[in-house]
């Protein structure tokens, strides 16, 4: 595509008015281009304000709620690690969260980076690349190369035991490797499984789960 | 549980502030945010997809990309409230799109959003609504069909050169002018503009 042809797309870009492709291409333009960037930006005001000529309507009250449920399960358990460039091993997966782990369950570096080195385990998943690090009754799942969750969708962690599925935690996937703080105890014997389910995620597992673990 | 009455100790603030609020994980501004969006975020919605539990789709989808992606919004680069309702538009358009269900059901009656807090960003939000509304109006019928068919229909460029039945350089004209007309309209300035051409 020459550079003018690119440059025409700028209003129907601000209108999300091209196919997939082609606003992709848009961007991969727009990145190199600064003219672009400040026509984008102009126009994409004028195509905010077609916003305001439709009359406001009232959400069902639930909505609020269900996203800053989902917006509160989303953010605080979910570390990226860019880093990571390899597969991950069970023993890596260990070695990492011994370091994750001081900053995500503030573990106190002062003594007690030994015992929590030697309190971690990994068990190996079925179904992902990754492993549950298990330390005392709580745990993380490590995975790697994990597709983000379509639109509409998250992965929804569960803990399983007797039977009984416990929520653990909802979280987006994409990046590398991620670790996600299961926020469910993680009793002995216990497995961990994650299914993919609607945003905001559900109280029971709704799919056949895609990853497993090993019994912790 | 949030509610209303402790979100809006934040209605003082900017609503680039408040998405700054947001980038810190502040689920306060996430709620303030949606207090002062979410009625035009639905009714938008709405009229894209035309299906009120798509339309509650979009918008939780919209608010959730507003809440990962707050870190990288840049307030140089525009103003906020554009940049929440381009999420809205492009999450219903994804939406209408994969439901392959369009536009030409009629609405469902819905209730109107009575402000959830002062008459006066009611009256605002009806004032601004009549000026978008007078600036369309002004447009060539041509160039505000093309508009309205892909911002208000969800249909690609693509989509409305076949069913308009013009050539595609002749859509991606009249959008590209038409837009450029209505930001002039609306920002009440007589600029002279110089579309690109190929």
């Amino acid at each position: 595509m020459g550079d003018d042809a690119v440059h025409e797309l700028t209003a129907a870009y601000a209108l999300d008015a091209l196919e997939p492709e082609e606003a992709r291409g848009y961007e991969a333009h727009l990145a190199g281009c600064e003219r672009c960037r400040e026509e984008l930006a102009s126009l994409q005001s004028a195509a905010g304000a077609l916003a305001y000529a439709v009359e406001p309507a009232r959400p069902p009250e639930s909505l609020r709620g269900r996203i800053l449920d989902a917006a509160r399960a989303e953010r605080p358990n979910v570390v990226p690690l860019h880093s990571w460039s390899r597969p991950l091993a069970a023993v890596a997966a260990v070695a990492a969260c011994a370091a994750i782990g001081l900053a995500v369950w503030n573990v106190s570096l002062h003594d007690r980076l030994g015992r929590a080195q030697e309190a971690l385990r990994g068990v190996p998943l079925t179904g992902a690349k990754g492993s549950v690090v298990v330390s005392g009754g709580s745990g993380a799942l490590v995975v790697s190369d994990l597709a983000p969750a379509p639109a509409g969708k998250t992965y929804e962690a569960w803990v399983v035991k007797g039977g009984h599925a416990s929520r653990a935690g909802t979280f987006a996937g994409g990046g590398r490797t991620i670790v996600i703080r299961l926020t469910h105890a993680l009793p002995a014997g216990a497995v961990v499984a994650v299914t993919l389910e609607r945003a905001g995620g559900v109280d029971q597992p709704t799919k056949t789960p895609f990853i497993t673990s090993a019994p912790v | 549980m949030l509610n209303s009455g402790m979100s809006r100790v934040l209605a003082h603030l900017s609503d680039e502030a408040v998405v700054a609020l947001c980038a810190r994980s502040d689920e306060v501004a996430l709620a303030e945010l949606y207090d002062r969006f979410g009625g035009i975020a639905y009714g938008l919605a709405r009229r894209v997809v035309r299906d009120d539990a798509l339309a509650e789709d979009a918008v939780q989808e919209a608010f959730l990309a507003i809440w990962r992606g707050a870190a990288r919004f840049l307030p140089e680069r525009g103003k906020a409230s554009t940049w929440i309702l381009t999420l809205v538009h492009r999450r219903a358009v994804d939406l209408v799109r994969r439901e392959q269900r369009r536009r030409t059901e009629a609405l469902p009656e819905v209730e109107p959003a009575a402000a959830t807090g002062a008459a006066d960003d009611e009256l605002w939000l009806r004032l601004e609504r009549e000026r978008v509304q007078a600036a369309l109006a002004k447009l060539p019928d041509q160039q505000r069909e093309a508009i309205e068919l892909a911002y208000y229909g969800g249909f690609t460029q693509s989509e409305l050169a076949e069913r308009l039945g013009e050539p595609l350089g002749t859509i991606k004209s009249r959008m590209f002018t038409g837009l450029a007309r209505l930001r002039e309209l609306l920002e009440g300035e007589a600029w002279a503009t110089t579309p690109f051409t190929s």
